[in-house]
């Protein structure tokens, strides 16, 4: 592989392996075949039996709430699925940079819209030990299964915390699951908290931040207040008081939370643009010409607010994972969920280093990726403009 | 003919990046308690040539020919060291932007001291009463309180006469003067010449002279060089620069003076702009707005032809020879 | 500058209102439960009733509407038979109770039992002696009452709620003052203005002192590592501005940027692996603040010693993220004073190279650097929460986890209250210290505030 000279160009490759890897975790580890063909038998009677004839079940237990119960991973299997879809056509507009973010936020939504319209609950199928089962009674079973035979729960009996081996890559964990299986699974939640997060901050903080740009008075005054008191609030004590009290924990809640507390910044910056544009004769140009405010703010102003706010978007989703993973870490994650933190967790507590070493690395990399997409962007911006992130 | 005090010859200072010099081959002398002038639009060098001499700039600027021969020191090659003992004490400087160039967190006292320190061996109180002196001697009032005011404290023209005392603090036998009176009020700027042409006289001081004011080069040189887009188009007397300009980018920029326009006439002005570093034309690069340029002006450059004590760089005039 | 230093002040109060009642709104989103043994033969639903009135949680936490009951609510109550809610509308409940046990009313009988417990259960336990003292006065009254007829009975006990009707059925602003000020938030901040801040749900210890006791041990690593930041912050950014251009600085930069996005749990969680289980090393004890046999027989030295084996693991874990964030600082400033005309200044006048960098460039470069000390020290402190649990120090951040954990609400509210009270203070701190090192800042304007969110 050539090095790129752009260090753009090699993050913006490691942003798409990670996503890609996060996407393709059923594709690459699930306890459901692509293609099955069962005769009657063995196979299709007593606990977890299976249909007997040919099937897809990957394709259904893709949406299958039992299987998948947290809809962070069913969305990013609907969104798996339409990659089809999505992936040729970001490919054919690659070029254009505004085609690529309405792309993936479309693939976005119609992968979380697709997860709440079809869904489905089927009966636990044991589809790997009935299929082992069958074979060794001889029978004529046809069942391709993903390179990795485990779901991120399935609990391999017997092979609690061991070391990496041909059947488990990276080892299991405490309880015998997969350590790869939920180390692929875990970037999933990540990846969910760091963009859901970082949406909302931008939402209200680009919301906020205009109006006390673009109004002044006693709008600006307001909300210049709440930013103060907003920033210094204490987000990650919140969030984990939060999920400690709440009866389940929910990875939205967290999501929220850190959304919430996390906005200040954004509105900072995006008020800042707007008052350094405000004299800008284009702006006056607009006002003269009998624009009302807000198209002023939609059409002339926001465009120019864009670049900062990406640079703290990166930033704000590099803290969100870090976020994530520190609460998990701290025995307060989402427990539907696999997560990298929560795999640390139990590295702490068995002292096994797979355990330590495998999520740790992967938030390492995703922060650093993040923090350095940042930088690289801020310093490609103008920098002054960028002043109040890091 | 006694050893110039400093001698400049074929100074090329190059930009990384661009090609074309920026300052280039330019050649000059000072000699002792002379005043030579430097005039030129604004953007053709002039500061440039200044921090050269003091081997004062910093990538991407960079000298990459010439020899600067100060009082037999080789300053185009001179160490650090020797560097050291040459800035402040034997050549000063006084910088262009008053606003930037005096440190915010110390105190003017402070900065002054410094170079008596350094070059004056005074320490203490005495340090403290010349530095007073100095400031008194620039034109600024209550000097003993001042000296221990901040920077931000003071005007445009105070920070400039406060440089042009920390360059005087360490006696220099050559001051580099970039524009050191454009911030000065008439009666300041006035006292602060007669302070200059003193210490000319009773110290033998020299002065290097950048100038736009062609009112102050008449007061002030006995020399003059003509700069254009990084090189000397003229170097002449000060008689000779208003009685006989020789070339056209000279007689443009007299003729431009707002003290020669009548009463209500538009000023004159020269067509066209300074053309950007990377931007120089081949050849004369005057010649895309000399009025009298030909063909052979954008193709070869001009070499110096002398007129009297005249040097000029045209064509035209080795013509007209 | 006082005046600036008290609007400040002045106006923290606000924030710091606002965030105590949106943790307050959280801490008490899901009401806190007594902590009793599953298999003890306790009366759950008592001693669940006697934790909610000893901790006030018998009240509604924003706002009181309860002046607003009506018969229609109490009937509800009736039918479901909700003891504990009826018991909790206290005094509030007596007015329609009253209404409904009027003779001729369907359920008098049952209403009239109702009104007998709930006046009696005004007594608030909390109050002061002379009301109780006033109350046990009018409840004997009451008991006098209910031995009559039930047709006297009844208008006895209407003529003594009507004597007292401002007490049972408050009017005008009397409701706003009960629908605001006989809250548990309303409560809470009552107290909070005494410094009075609370006892742990667990324990019964007064949870102010519970934390200060913590502190030191906070604070002891807090500061050791913001120490550690700045003396290995300063040289490096230094080195790495003067190298600039360099491998040496791409290098130095390089492994900067790495540190700074190193996630500080997973550092700590390799250190103690590596360092402290003896596979393969075993250098440091793996937590704790000292060791926790034997320390009391040590010679002071000794005890200095075992505290900094202790203590090194967690101090370098915490320190590293601000090293990283505070050399990156230094190299920034470092290289905008160098390249600034006044350096140009310098040089001109002679100075040495080691003399400009010294004592010009580098003085500029610094001073804003102590004014960070601000943003670092509320990064620090909330650092410091899962150093503390992983390292297992018994200080401010880990009492606050397991109060968390363990819902303790006010061991909570204080613990936050005093990081918000903390960072505060490092915002101004900072602020006034920039104006002291830097003398063009003048008080009133705001100081080029380099963001806290992202020091970890
Ligand atoms: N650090 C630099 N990087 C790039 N270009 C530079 C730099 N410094 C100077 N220049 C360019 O060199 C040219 C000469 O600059 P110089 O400052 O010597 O002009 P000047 O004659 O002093 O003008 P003025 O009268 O306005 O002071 C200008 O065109 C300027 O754009
Ligand atoms: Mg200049």
């Amino acid at each position: 592989m050539t090095r790129s000279r752009d260090p753009l160009v090699s993050l913006g490759r490691a942003i798409v392996v990670l996503v890609a890897l996060a996407l393709a975790a059923p594709l690459l580890a699930l306890d459901v075949p692509f293609y099955a063909s069962i005769p009657t038998g063995v196979a299709t009677t007593g606990v977890g039996a299976v249909p007997e004839g040919v099937s897809l079940p990957w394709f259904e237990a893709l949406v299958d709430v039992r299987r998948f119960a947290s809809a962070v991973d069913r969305s990013a299997n609907v969104a798996l699925l339409l990659s089809i879809v999505f992936v040729p056509l970001l490919v054919r507009f690659r070029r254009s940079p505004r085609a690529i973010v309405f792309g993936a936020c479309a693939w976005l939504l119609a992968g979380v819209a697709g997860a709440f319209v079809c869904e489905c609950s089927r009966p636990s199928h044991d589809w790997v030990g009935k299929v082992a089962a069958a074979r060794a009674a001889g029978q004529d079973v046809r069942a391709v299964f993903p390179p990795l035979a485990f779901a991120p729960t399935t609990i391999d009996a017997g092979h609690g915390r061991e070391p990496p081996s041909a059947r488990h890559p990276l080892g299991t964990d405490s309880i015998g699951r997969d350590v790869l299986v939920r180390v692929l699974y875990g970037a999933r939640t990540s990846i969910a908290t760091g963009l859901l997060a970082t949406s909302i901050a931008v939402v209200v903080g680009v919301l906020l931040g205009a109006i006390a740009g673009a109004r002044r008075g006693l709008a600006d005054a307001v909300i210049l207040r709440l930013i103060e008191v907003t920033a210094c609030f204490p987000g990650f004590l919140l969030v984990m008081t939060w999920v400690a009290l709440a009866e389940r924990t929910s990875l939205y809640a967290v999501m929220t939370i850190l959304g919430l507390t996390g906005w200040p910044t954004i509105a900072r910056l995006v008020r800042a643009e707007f008052l350094r544009q405000a004299d800008l004769e284009y702006r006056v140009a607009a006002t003269a010409l009998g624009a009302p405010w807000w198209r002023v703010v939609v059409v002339h102003l926001l465009p120019n607010a864009c670049s900062p706010v990406l640079v703290a978007a990166a930033f704000s989703v590099s803290g969100a994972i870090l976020a994530e993973s520190g609460l998990a870490f701290l025995n307060l994650g989402d427990p539907t969920l696999a997560s990298w933190g929560e795999l640390l967790r139990q590295g702490r507590e068995t002292g096994m280093l797979h355990l330590i070493l495998a999520p740790g690395f992967l938030i390492f990399v995703t922060v650093t990726v993040m923090n350095r997409l940042a930088s690289v962007l801020r310093d490609r911006f103008d920098p002054r403009r960028c002043e109040d992130v890091r | 003919m006694n050893a110039a005090l400093l001698e400049v010859e074929g100074l090329t200072i190059t930009l990384a990046g661009a090609a074309g010099a920026v300052v280039d081959d330019v050649s000059f002398r000072i000699d002792r308690a002379e005043t030579v002038a430097v005039v030129g639009e604004s953007g053709c060098g002039k500061s440039l040539t200044a921090l050269a001499l003091l081997r004062l700039l910093e990538p991407p600027l960079a000298i990459r020919s010439g020899a600067i021969r100060f009082d037999g020191i080789d300053v185009a090659r001179a160490s650090e060291r020797e560097l050291q003992r040459i800035r402040g004490r034997r050549i000063a400087m006084v910088f262009q932007e008053p606003m930037t160039a005096l440190n915010p967190v110390l105190t003017v006292g402070e900065q002054i001291v410094e170079v008596l320190e350094l070059h004056a061996g005074l320490r203490g109180a005495a340090a403290r009463a010349r530095a007073a002196e100095l400031l008194r001697e620039v034109e600024i009032s209550d000097p003993e309180r001042q000296l221990d005011e901040y920077p931000h404290r003071f005007s445009g023209g105070m920070r400039q006469r406060v440089l042009i005392a920390m360059a005087l603090a360490g006696e220099p036998d050559l001051l580099i003067a970039d524009e050191p009176t454009t911030a000065l009020d008439v009666t300041v700027q006035a006292q602060v010449l007669d302070l200059l042409r003193e210490l000319r006289r009773t110290r033998g001081m020299a002065l290097l002279l950048i100038t736009h004011d062609l009112g102050l080069v008449a007061e002030m040189a006995k020399r003059v060089l003509v700069m254009y887009a990084g090189r000397v188009v003229e170097e002449t007397t000060v008689l000779d620069l208003f009685e006989r300009p020789q070339h056209p980018y000279t007689r443009a920029l007299l003729a431009a003076r707002p003290a020669l326009a009548k009463p209500g006439a538009r000023l004159p002005t020269i067509p066209g702009v300074v053309p950007q570093v990377a931007h120089y034309p081949p050849g004369c690069r005057f010649h895309p707005r000399c009025a009298e340029a030909f063909a052979r002006c954008s193709q070869a450059v001009p070499g110096f032809v002398a007129h009297g004590a005249t040097r000029v760089a045209c064509f035209a005039r080795e013509e007209s020879r | 500058m006082g005046r600036y230093v008290a609007t400040r002040l002045l106006l923290a109060l606000p924030t710091l209102l606002l965030i105590l009642g949106v943790v307050f709104a959280v801490v008490h989103a899901v009401p806190p439960v007594p902590s009793v043994e599953i298999d003890s033969n306790v009366d759950l639903r008592s001693v669940t009733r006697q934790f909610r009135r000893e901790f006030g949680l018998d009240l509604p936490v924003f706002v009181n509407t309860r002046p607003w009951t009506d018969v229609d609510d109490v009937l509800a109550l009736l039918d479901a038979n909700d003891e504990d809610a009826m018991l909790e509308l206290r005094r509030f409940a007596v007015v329609p109770l009253l209404a409904l046990s009027e003779p001729g009313q369907e359920r008098s009988i049952e209403a009239w039992t109702w009104l007998g417990r709930c006046v009696p259960e005004d007594v608030d336990p909390r109050e002061p002696e002379t009301d109780r003292a006033r109350k046990r006065e009018r409840n004997s009254a009451w008991a006098i009452v209910t031995s009559r007829s039930a047709a006297e009975r009844v208008g006895a006990a209407r003529e003594f709620v009507a004597a007292r009707l401002d007490h049972y059925a408050p009017q005008g602003l009397d409701t706003v003052r009960v629908m605001f000020g006989e809250t548990q938030f309303a409560t809470y901040l009552g107290r909070v203005l005494r410094l009075d801040f609370g006892v742990s749900v667990h324990d019964r210890k007064p949870v102010f002192d519970t934390l200060v006791g913590r502190l030191k041990y906070s604070i002891g690593i807090s500061f050791g590592a913001i120490l550690l930041a700045y003396v290995f912050a300063i040289p490096l950014g230094v080195l790495s501005a003067l190298w600039r251009g360099t491998r040496k600085d791409a290098v130095l930069s390089a492994a900067l940027f790495s540190l700074y996005s190193l996630p500080s749990f997973f550092v700590a969680t390799i250190l103690l692996r590596v360092f402290t289980v003896g596979e393969p090393f075993s250098w440091f004890p793996p937590g704790g603040f000292h060791s926790a046999r034997g320390f009391d027989a040590m010679t002071p030295w000794e005890r200095v010693l075992d505290v900094a084996q202790h203590l090194a693991l967690p101090i370098v874990c915490l320190a590293y993220p601000s090293l990283a964030y505070l050399s990156r600082y230094v190299r920034s400033s470092m290289l905008d004073a160098l390249g600034s005309d006044w350096v140009r200044t310098a040089r001109a006048k002679g100075l040495s190279q080691r003399a400009v960098v010294v004592g010009h460039a580098l003085r500029n470069a610094l001073l804003p650097l102590v004014t960070l000390v601000g943003n670092v020290l509320p990064a620090v402190f909330g650092g410091a929460l899962v150093i503390e649990v992983v390292f297992d120090i018994p200080g401010v951040g880990s009492g606050l986890y397991q109060a968390i954990v363990q819902r303790d609400p006010n061991l909570i509210l204080c613990g936050t209250l005093l990081l918000s009270v903390l960072t505060l203070a490092g915002y101004l701190v900072s602020d006034v210290l920039y104006s002291f090192v830097d003398p063009r800042i003048r008080f009133g304007e705001r100081s080029p505030r380099v963001g806290t969110e992202r020091v970890r």
